[in-house]
């Protein structure tokens, strides 16, 4: 484990850069660490309320099935059991991420389309009584034939997953992006390649298991704590699905034990709870089992991408043909982000003058997938790294080298017309391979390899209508600073970022600014944790509701000492003028308060990236972000030719994430991503049964997350570049790092064996039958 | 059938007595009954370590054992580690400045297994520290930061 | 998920323990560390109305271990407690080892021994929730008519997945069967079935109570490995434990146990005479390819992976070899 290295690729050296900030750029411990380390940081599991009921979901054991009917009189008549509800309870109002994409149901009506499906909730006055009740529940099925995979789902005459004119053949959304054109781009090129691969499904697989406490009061107030990424979307779906309007609904995110995705949409907890609280008029509480929080909310999609890339002789990529399929499962979820994902990152981090990608998004009879770390681009990054290195070879060049010569730069005249205000992709190319020792370890053989992997990713999506974040800032008479922010920090240290940027820009202590988020009662609109935008979008916010109240503070404090108030600044806790201190904050605060202006005293902030109206998704060319995060990860890797085993030596990540706010959080986020990533490309795998489309690895023993001892070396290269888009500079950090890490290591196992291997995950299996394949040719050959 | 039972559990140094079913884990009485909510139920399945307590100084599973075989024994959650007057226990505040702590579930368990490490082995190599945490999964941190902070806390 | 009610006993000596699971028979199960017992009874397996606690009794935790004298082990001392002594750790290696590679260090410290041996057996339609389960028909496992990893099947291919197992059977330990009715004495290898649902010789009431290891292991080499997908918590999906003694020079004889690639430990007989009258000093990186290539041979016959874990049947298969290779090396080369 290596310690970051700051190196400055702005105009300006870092030093510099740094030189006037108080805390932006330390390493300051997080705000929560403190709590979360004596165990006093409350997670939604946590809460106890008075009177509380505990419920548990039904689920079915079919993968596709018309629901006959439903008894639930044995179960009502239970001890203890105080509600049960099922499909017909509910109003048949569909809900889901994207408006023209909702499929789904709080729970299911007249049909289940996978194993594990929400059938019935069951409320009761402890876990065992409700747990005993599902049991009592007879549900009669009806059997229907199923698919599992999407080479079967888009077959003429496959079974409907979901009825209904809007889908053909099982394909829910297609996309198709063009810019310049391929055919005449094919037709100049020198050399032209076509390769398919394949990518497995992934879980989050965050600590904490997904729960819900629902509280309905007699005023008609529904208070929902949830762990959720996106407390304002959740209120917004449970709202249009119970029926009732937003402002009844509040939802309270507590601590939230990691999410990377899976905890964005609604689930039957949230809306099962919150039906049943409103029913009983008592507090109802679900917790997700781990089987549950593994194979019944969302996952990775597995994915088939076909490439067909037209180089020049000198290695320049002239037109490219993507092909992409993702398998859905059972409900759309994110379906048109994903594919749109994929595809605005082919576009980076290479220039490709010629482009067409058609997307699927097909449903299967599996669970379904959803937003995780990457979206999308970690499947598409897999197969176009993976073919770089491929055409290298076939033109004869280096891997670095043709990645430098297509590599975008800032201010690059994009074809899809993508804006890259910042961009470090060139330098973390070259830091990356330094740092792994390319020219001395590439091409060595002996079943030792380096490889690279490069991409970037947006710091938040724009490009989807209206995502904005709100922020309020409040001084209070003791100089004391509390930030009112939408955020929702699920562990990646939103909360903390948010007060060191406030703490900065009105120039007060760190140690003096109090975070409240993520409650929708009392903080602004925020559109939550997804994307990677919580940083620049809420942070902005934080800075300008910052921003906004300094200027307050100094209009009244040279009214005080005369001058002009935009000569005066705050730092460290004093009012400055013309570089002398002139008084200390609280002397200030004092005046304000004195001067008979509006108490409380409050900055506003809202930060919206620019987005066009109506959704531009699926259609215009443009730009999806307002900044990129850019990076390279370098891969040192060792096979044993007899079991097939790999050894991960090293991984460097050179990081473009803009100016790192915490640099010690920024190598945290890069540093679990990584794993996150290694875990996918060597046993992470939910192993779907072909029988009935079950996942078969529903548990930690079975699921096999990375351990301490799974850990490789890591260094983290900081690149700095100062972005004119987001607070201070900062870009998103929080899930480029884990969308390259698969071609890093596959690039080099193929360095390290001689031979390639296209579909993850790479198992020892896959490995000895790719060198016995290479060696049975290499006797053909002879 | 299953009577319900009065037993005292002895947990960070006080006795508490409750009513408990024998089939109740200990986890489920530290979390339900007795209100050590800082013990994490990460799996319920004995496979990610964050329910670790120490039971007579050994690192244990709390939601593979029964409350009713934790009578008589000592046990310390992740409450009863920091002083009481509130000042961290060196590992606590180790993890703190090292930026050990994302998402925060897996920290109690971490550390106390990193406690129960430390125990037997002051001054462990790399290699030890990642066995002695190797029974605890982390999905946010990719490990770096942990180690980091346990070598910290090791070296004094 | 919660445990199902049970009744639960702590006896204090093993004949009032021994008494309890006589009166008890039929639904009782004898419940020591609790890390693969209560677990799976979470899920609905291993059904019991009656728990019987050993760790209480003094006699069942006891561990006697000197250089050169028999080794006696209680079923309820733990693994860790075992393994971790100093006169383990550096002379019955593969028992150090294979201690070591249980689970994580919490599931070594809480489980015992008795616990590692008595093991269910694991396989992936049977280790899973009741509403997993129910999306398929029972197996034999689960009181059905089939065998769901192994179609047409006569019996259940559930693996035993047990690590300290085959170090002990290199090693000829026996292990103390009690019940009220009285107590024998059988060797570690035959108290196994081979059956994934039967798989050990235990009688209703009976408990295994006291592992014999034999003062000649004192003087064997030994090894254990295990293959697995991470370093840590998994399961073996292979395993080999190896033991050989020598005098002057030359190999005397030698055991070679495998694990997780049947439904029982594979004892596998013919390993013996392979590495008899061999060369200690021969054994260089060639010869011992060779000789793992002769072992896994003989091994062949026993080995019965089935499609019931995370790699598969003919990988695991082929890793017998390869294992053993990696054993041989720990105990000539590496040391």
């Amino acid at each position: 484990m290596q310690r970051g290295k700051v190196t400055g690729v702005t105009d300006k050296p870092s030093e510099e850069i740094m030189e006037g900030y108080s805390v932006i750029g330390k390493s300051v411990p997080r705000t929560d660490a403190w709590d979360k380390v004596i165990g006093r940081a409350v997670y939604t599991e946590d809460i106890k309320l008075p009177n509380m009921l505990y419920g548990k979901i039904l689920r079915s054991p079919h993968a596709h099935a018309r629901i006959v009917s439903i008894n639930t009189e044995k179960a009502e008549k239970l001890p203890g059991v105080k509600m049960v509800m099922t499909g017909k309870d509910i109003l048949p109002v569909k809900y889901g991420i994207v408006p023209f994409a909702q499929d789904e149901y709080g729970l299911a009506i007249d049909k289940v389309r996978y194993v594990g499906d929400d059938v019935a909730a069951v409320a009761a006055v402890d876990e065992a009584t409700a747990a005993e009740a599902l049991e009592l529940i007879e549900v009669v099925y009806e059997p229907l034939p199923a698919v599992f995979t999407v080479e079967d789902a888009m077959k003429d005459g496959a079974p409907e997953i979901h009825e209904g004119p809007k889908v053909k053949n099982n394909v829910s959304i297609q996309y198709r992006k063009e810019f310049g054109s391929i055919d005449k781009g094919f037709e100049e090129s020198f050399h032209i390649r076509e390769d398919v691969f394949k990518t497995h499904g992934q879980y989050h697989a965050p600590l904490e298991p997904h729960a819900a406490i629902a509280m309905y009061e007699p005023s008609g107030k529904l208070t929902l704590w949830s762990s959720t990424q996106i407390p304002f979307f959740l209120r917004h779906n449970l709202a249009s699905t119970l029926g009732i309007t937003e402002d009844r609904v509040r939802v309270i995110k507590p601590v939230v034990g990691g999410g990377f995705g899976v905890k964005i949409d609604m689930f039957s907890k949230d809306f099962c709870a919150a039906f049943m609280s409103m029913k009983t008029g008592r507090p109802v509480k679900m917790v997700y089992d781990r089987e549950e929080a593994l194979t019944c909310v969302r996952g990775r999609h597995p994915s088939i991408v076909k490439v067909r890339t037209g180089v020049a002789k000198d290695g320049r990529i002239i037109s490219q043909y993507i092909d992409l399929t993702v398998d859905g499962g059972a409900y759309n979820s994110t379906a048109p982000l994903i594919i749109t994902l994929s595809g605005y990152f082919a576009m980076i981090p290479y220039n490709i003058p010629n482009l067409v990608l058609d997307a699927k998004h097909v449903y299967t009879n599996k669970y379904a997938n959803g937003a995780m770390r990457g979206h999308g681009a970690p499947q598409m990054r897999f197969a176009v790294e993976s073919q770089m290195d491929i055409l290298a070879a076939d033109l004869g060049m280096d891997a670095l080298e043709i990645r430098r010569i297509n590599a975008l730069e800032a201010g690059c005249d994009h074809p899809a017309k993508m804006i890259l205000r910042s961009c470090g992709f060139k330098e973390s190319l070259d830091l990356a391979a330094n740092a792994i020792g390319w020219k001395e370890k590439r091409g060595k053989g002996n079943f030792r390899g380096v490889g690279l992997g490069g991409s970037g990713w947006a710091s938040g999506v724009n490009n989807m209508s209206h995502i904005g974040g709100g922020a309020v800032v409040k001084l209070e008479k003791t100089g004391g600073v509390t930030v009112l922010t939408g955020a929702a920090d699920i562990g990646q240290g939103a909360e903390s970022v948010i007060a060191q940027i406030v703490a900065e820009e009105l120039g007060v202590s760190f140690a003096k600014v109090r975070v409240i988020a993520a409650d929708t009662d009392v903080c602004p609109l925020d559109s939550g944790t997804f994307g990677s935008g919580v940083t620049v979008r809420s942070g902005k916010a934080a800075q300008l509701a910052a921003r906004d109240i300094k200027k307050q503070i100094l209009t009244v404090v040279a009214k005080n000492i005369g001058g002009d108030p935009e000569h005066l600044t705050i730092k460290d806790d004093y009012i400055w003028q013309n570089g002398q201190k002139k008084m200390d904050i609280n002397k200030a605060v004092k005046l304000v308060q004195y001067a008979d202006i509006q108490v409380p005293m409050i900055g506003r902030g809202y930060y919206q990236l620019p987005a066009k109206e109506p959704t531009t998704l699926l259609r215009d060319n443009g730009d999806i972000s307002g900044s990129y995060s850019f990076g390279t990860q370098a891969a040192e890797v060792e096979v044993d030719p007899k079991s097939g085993r790999v050894k991960i030596i090293k991984i460097v990540t050179a990081d473009d994430a803009g100016r790192a706010l915490n640099p010690d959080q920024v190598e945290g986020q890069v540093e679990g991503a990584v794993m996150t990533g290694l875990g996918h490309t060597l046993f992470e795998d939910p192993d779907f049964d072909m029988t009935n489309g079950q996942a078969r690895s529903t548990s930690f023993t079975d699921y096999k997350l990375p351990t301490a001892l799974d850990a490789p070396d890591q260094e983290v290269i900081h690149i700095e570049t100062d972005d004119p888009v987001g607070p201070f500079g900062a870009k998103e950090c929080g899930e480029g790092a884990t969308i390259y890490t698969a071609p890093a290591i596959v690039n080099a196992i193929t360095d390290a064996i001689g031979v390639r291997i296209n579909d993850l995950p790479i198992t020892p299996e896959k490995i000895l039958r790719a060198l016995e394949e290479k060696n049975n040719k290499g006797r053909k050959e002879a | 059938m299953a009577t319900k039972q009065i037993i005292v559990l002895n947990v960070n140094g006080d006795d508490h007595e409750i009513l408990v079913k024998p089939q109740q884990t200990l986890l489920e009485v530290l979390r339900e009954t007795l209100g050590f909510t800082g013990t994490k139920q990460g799996c319920n399945e004995g496979s990610c370590g964050a329910c670790t307590v120490l039971v007579n100084n050994k690192p244990t599973l709390a939601c593979s054992t029964l409350a009713v075989a934790a009578v008589g024994k000592e046990i310390m959650t992740i409450e009863g580690l920091a002083g009481q007057d509130g000042t961290l226990h060196p590992i606590q505040k180790s993890f703190v400045e090292n930026g050990a702590i994302q998402c925060g579930f897996c920290t109690p368990g971490m550390v106390m297994s990193t406690k129960s490490l430390l125990d037997r082995n002051p001054n462990p190599s790399e290699e030890e520290i990642k066995e002695g945490l190797s029974g605890n999964l982390c999905r946010c941190t990719g490990y770096a930061k942990i180690i980091k902070a346990v070598k910290a806390v090791a070296a004094g | 998920m919660t445990l199902p009610a049970f009744e639960y006993h702590r006896p204090s000596t093993l004949s009032e323990g021994l008494k309890l699971l006589k009166n008890n028979a039929g639904k009782t199960r004898p419940l020591a560390g609790g890390t693969d017992l209560l677990n799976n009874m979470k899920v609905g397996l291993n059904p019991a109305e009656v728990l019987v606690d050993l760790t209480g009794i003094e006699s069942l935790s006891s561990i006697e271990c000197a250089v050169n004298q028999p080794v006696k082990v209680g079923a309820a001392a733990t693994i860790w407690d075992l393994v971790q002594r100093a006169e383990v750790k550096e002379n019955l290696t593969a028992l150090y080892q294979a201690g070591c590679g249980v689970g994580a260090i919490q599931l070594q410290q809480m489980g015992t021994v008795g616990g590692n041996l008595c093991q269910d057996t694991r396989c992936w339609f049977y280790n899973q929730t009741k509403h997993w389960r129910r999306a398929r028909p029972l197996c034999y496992k689960t009181g059905g008519d089939q065998c769901l990893a192994m179609k047409k099947s006569e019996r259940c291919h559930a693996a035993f997945c047990s690590d300290v197992a085959p170090a002990l059977i290199a090693y000829d330990a026996t292990v103390k069967l009690s019940s009220a009715d009285g107590e024998r004495e059988i060797s570690l290898a035959d108290f196994y079935t081979r059956d994934g649902k039967t798989y050990n010789v235990l009688q209703a009431g009976e408990i295994l109570s006291e592992i014999t290891v034999p003062a000649g292991a004192w003087q064997t080499k030994s090894a254990y490995v295990k293959l697995r997908s991470r370093k840590s918590i998994d399961f073996p999906q292979a395993g080999v434990a190896i033991a050989v003694t020598e005098e002057g020079g030359k190999l005397t004889g030698g055991k070679l146990v495998l694990t997780a690639l049947g439904s029982g430990p594979m004892d596998i007989k013919g390993a013996g005479n392979l590495f008899k009258g061999l060369s200690v000093d021969s054994l260089d990186v060639e010869k011992i390819s060779s000789l793992a290539r002769e072992c896994a041979a003989a091994a062949a016959n026993d080995v019965l992976p089935v499609a019931n874990m995370t790699w598969r049947p003919a990988y695991r298969r082929r890793m017998v070899e390869i294992l053993i290779e990696e054993s041989l090396k720990k105990i000539f080369i590496n040391k």
